[in-house]
């Protein structure tokens, strides 16, 4: 199967080896699924947000396109083609003042735009997901 | 399926019963229900208040977690 990755982390998956001073335990668990998953013979596709750089500010732009049109951030397009061809998504992320950082919500927000995943009358377009 | 794997310092009891278990309100409920998205798992670590053999125990039998 096909798995999506999805790490938010500042230490990025480079955090992950227990090295002292830069050393997360959520970067931990994406290390170690990526290892159990690809053991296992699957494929892995990982989304490193603060590797990657990813903007989680929805500007005006992204904004307006969000409900009607195509992706204006490339990035978020290229993050919606990737959970498209998933099987499983798997989040990983520390809980910062009772919630997701930012980067998760951001690409909640910017990836999951309205015009992309919903259709009428059937609801949603990531049918392998489900 | 969709799983998410936090990591948090507030013990899960009281996270899920004091608090209301926001974060997974906020995804679950808010917004993948919301697009169809049932099939969701949650696994969370209070990582800090254990060991370091713990921790690592807890890394080597992360496919409990993926079934």
């Amino acid at each position: 199967m096909n798995y999506v990755i999805i790490l938010d982390h500042p230490y990025t998956l480079a955090g992950g080896h227990n090295e002292p001073h830069n050393r997360s335990f959520t970067s931990a668990i994406a290390q170690s699924a990526i290892d159990t998953l690809t053991a296992q013979g699957h494929q892995v596709d990982v989304i490193d947000l603060h590797a990657d750089h990813f903007d989680p500010v929805m500007h005006a732009d992204d904004l307006r396109a969000w409900r009607t049109n195509k992706f204006v951030d490339q990035q978020s397009f290229d993050y919606l083609q990737r959970l498209r061809a998933a099987d499983e998504i798997i989040f990983v992320f520390p809980i910062w003042w009772e919630l997701m950082p930012a980067m998760t919500k951001g690409f909640l927000d910017k990836v999951l735009a309205k015009g992309q995943v919903t259709r009428k009358p059937k609801r949603f377009i990531l049918e392998k997901i489900q | 399926m969709i799983h998410v794997f936090t990591v948090m310092g507030t013990p899960k009891i009281l996270y899920r019963l004091v608090f209301g278990n926001p974060v997974m309100k906020a995804l679950y409920r808010g917004t993948f229900r919301k697009l169809n998205l049932t099939h969701v798992k949650w696994h969370n670590f209070t990582a800090e208040h254990l060991s370091s053999a713990k921790r690592t125990a807890v890394l080597n039998h992360l496919d409990q977690y993926l079934k």
